[in-house]
């Protein structure tokens, strides 16, 4: 198994990330789609990036069970078992589940990759599971 | 829905408060692309003849282009322009950042601001909802001290564009700050904005920007990125930004030094990217979808002020050309002029020629109010830039920009002002630079360095030669200002060479037109004569004399290494004779009637002929 592993250090705040995301998973040009947050921190200069590490909180709290873990070992809504009630995204301990008019459920990465290949910075790396 | 444009344009009339919305129609899409191309367009065809830059009747264009917020690398750029309060000409001027994004979001590709209200306002927009709001309670606040108010008010994730109390107090350099540190700083837009009492714009949309080809999009993306990251620029660029030429610029003498009388700086160690990072790094900063990160944010101990930046300007006009002692003096001087909200090049360039003519005994310490404007002195230059700010004692004189406060002051200072047009000139010293100094001249704001950044080219062919120089301006700024039409940033180009091509490559793949590059080129040509055209109707006599070097350029260099370099009216002739020929403009340099018609501006033509200002 693999995991994106975060460097907020080395995020510039670019968003490249999240317009991937959107563009590879939704097929829209925005950033506000997106399977990654970015939250600005100003003055202080840095950004903190919310991005899902397979912790596994959110299966554990899913009042319906509609959430699994694929094949990539991404966790995974299932959009005809989700409600829409929200537990998940309140508890997710990496703020990492998101909702946005581009899906009727909230979701969270699955681990499709194509952010880190656009992160030039190299804020998003892969890392293999030991 | 038209692909790459969020579909409207925004008029807002802050003199009764009322806005509207008018559809972006295919034609104005295909036939004017957008950015720079379209505020030269409607500032040519909407401003009244002779218009009084701080009148109610100027009005400001915030225009963004097909590509801006896009997924294209480094597609961060908004264009800003008006009728110039320093030059009284066309002036436009591009930050980056994020606002360009949440602009198209919104729904909207350009804003018009006409009119001006009689209290302070800033204009709030949330996808279709658009209000005119009371800015009485930000009013006197800093550029920055405003954004981070307003994002506080309204919501971290709005995108803000401000103005500081230069702009409020119509300091005609006064600049527009976003996203802490990125500005359109120059020319005195955030003076016109002071003006209609317009504080800020604040935006937040949920919309996409409609793309034609996304999944190409993003592929085309991903194969530049991996291109850029695999490029030997790439490291040292992404880490020191602009500032990396700061060594460079020394060690070829154009550092501007004290006012421009030296052009080799010998504390440039202390000023440089390098010191900077080990003395003040916090963090790589990156506009929206720019994979280069170029922009350092900073923080001083010393003066205990963040500061994003300092770019490689502002090291040159408010480092080196003021004498200061270190990169922290300069960060504290950035600081300041970014929350005083003024052009850090033209805020440079007062200081300096305020510290010339203290230097050379023409103003004391009496007429700078007790200020001993030595070259070095960070407190004076500090103070001074507060009374500039608040037009307060001597201060109100040098806000009306350097030019303009030698002719205040008289005594023929007229020729310490290094300027071209009213613009001061950007860190690059033109002694033995033929061609960045054409580029100068002939930029169609004034002395700016983006339209025809030459120098690489002055060093590679010759820094005495003017020969084949006025071709290497034409050629660039035939592809630069395109940058500003479409919305992207130069730096990928310019910096980590990703090629021209691709930009096309990218702009047919968002907006599904087919768009050449020898189209392009040809459109650029047309965009250069209107903004030609804006300057011959709007400023009496204009032409060749307006288009003169800085009366220094005629003084040997003293010492470095162009010493004993100086420019002569031969030289100058010689350039302009050739840059106008390549034009097909008069000798006087003003576009032909009949050239006009050849670049589809019969239009302009004929009003250029009807008004008298070139023959039919």
């Amino acid at each position: 198994m693999r995991h994106i592993v975060v460097r907020p250090e080395s995020c510039t705040g670019c968003r490249l990330c999240q317009l991937t995301c959107s563009a590879q998973n939704f097929r829209l040009n925005t950033h506000k789609a997106a399977r990654i947050g970015i939250v600005p921190h100003f003055p202080e200069g840095y950004f903190e990036v919310h991005l899902c590490n397979q912790c596994g909180v959110c299966q554990s709290v899913c009042l319906v069970e509609a959430i699994s873990v694929d094949a990539n070992g991404a966790y995974v809504i299932d959009e005809s078992t989700c409600i829409d009630c929200g537990a998940c995204v309140d508890s997710c301990p990496q703020q990492a589940i998101f909702r946005s008019p581009a899906s009727p459920h909230p979701y969270m990465c699955n681990l499709c990759g194509a952010c880190v290949a656009n992160c030039a910075a190299q804020a998003l790396t892969w890392e293999e599971d030991q | 829905m038209i692909n790459g444009y969020g579909g409207s344009i925004l008029r807002v009339d802050l003199t009764t408060g009322s806005v509207k919305r008018e559809p972006v129609t295919p034609e104005l899409a295909h036939d004017w692309l957008g950015g720079r191309a379209w505020i030269a367009k409607y500032m040519y065809e909407e401003l009244p003849a002779g218009v009084d830059p701080l009148s109610a009747a100027n009005k400001v264009f915030v225009a963004t282009g097909p590509l801006s917020g896009t997924l294209w690398p480094s597609s961060a750029k908004i264009v800003w322009g008006t009728k110039s309060p320093l030059t009284g000409g066309y002036i436009d001027s591009n930050m980056g950042g994020l606002i360009m994004a949440e602009l198209k979001y919104a729904g909207l590709d350009m804003i018009i601001l006409e009119g001006a209200s009689e209290t302070p306002v800033y204009l709030c927009i949330e996808d279709d909802k658009v209000e005119v709001r009371d800015a009485s309670g930000y009013w006197g606040k800093g550029s920055v001290d405003t954004e981070y108010a307003l994002k506080r008010d309204l919501g971290e994730d709005f995108q803000i564009a401000t103005i500081g109390p230069a702009g409020e107090n119509l300091v005609k350099f006064a600049c527009i700050t976003h996203d802490v540190g990125r500005q359109a700083g120059r020319g005195g837009i955030g003076a016109v904005l002071g003006s209609k009492k317009l504080k800020a714009i604040a935006v937040r949309g949920t919309n996409p920007i409609p793309v034609a080809n996304i999944e190409g999009l993003q592929k085309h993306t991903t194969s530049i990125i991996d291109y850029i990251k695999n490029t030997a620029f790439f490291p040292t660029f992404s880490k020191y930004g602009t500032t990396d030429v700061t060594d460079w610029c020394d060690s070829v003498g154009v550092i501007p030094v004290n006012n421009f009388q030296h052009a080799q700086y010998p504390k440039k160690d202390r000023i440089n990217g390098k010191y900077m990072r080990q003395q003040m790094y916090v963090r790589d900063k990156g506009c929206y979808a720019c994979p280069l990160g170029c922009s350092t944010y900073t923080y001083s101990k010393k003066y205990d002020v963040y500061v994003e930046g300092p770019e490689y300007e502002t090291i040159g006009l408010m480092g080196s050309n003021l004498g200061m002692d270190s990169i922290e003096e300069i960060a504290v001087l950035n600081a300041d002029v970014d929350n005083l909200g003024m052009d850090s090049i033209s805020s440079g360039s007062a200081v300096a020629f305020a510290m010339e003519l203290y230097q050379r005994g023409i103003l004391t310490k009496e007429d700078f109010g007790g200020l001993e404007m030595t070259w070095g002195n960070v407190h004076a230059a500090r103070a001074f830039l507060r009374l500039i700010a608040a037009r307060q004692g001597i201060g109100a004189t040098f806000a009306e920009g350097a030019l303009a406060a030698a002719r205040i002051i008289g005594k023929d200072t007229e020729k310490y002002v290094v300027q071209v047009k009213g613009l001061d000139y950007s860190a690059y010293d033109t002694h033995a630079a033929p061609a960045m100094m054409l580029a100068y001249m002939t930029s169609d704001i004034g002395a700016q360095h983006t339209r025809a950044w030459a120098i690489v080219q002055d060093i590679n062919m010759g820094r005495g030669s003017t020969e084949g120089k006025g071709q290497v301006v034409y050629d660039l700024q035939h592809l630069r200002p395109l940058m500003e039409v479409l919305g992207v940033c130069r730096f990928p180009w310019l910096e980590v060479k990703v090629d021209w091509e691709d930009y096309v490559t990218a702009l047919n793949l968002v907006t599904g037109q087919h768009y050449t590059t020898e189209g392009l080129f040809a459109f650029s040509e047309k965009v250069w004569n209107l903004t030609r055209a804006f300057w011959t109707r709007e400023v009496d006599g204009f032409g060749r004399a307006y288009d003169q070097p800085p009366a220094k350029m005629y003084e040997e260099m003293p010492d470095g290494p162009t010493k004993g370099a100086r420019v002569t009216q031969e030289m100058v002739d010689q350039l302009l004779d050739g840059y106008y020929q390549a034009y097909h403009w008069d000798q006087n340099g003003l576009p032909t009637a009949q050239r006009l018609r050849e670049v589809g501006l019969g239009y302009v033509a004929d009003d250029l002929v009807k008004r008298g200002r070139i023959r039919g």
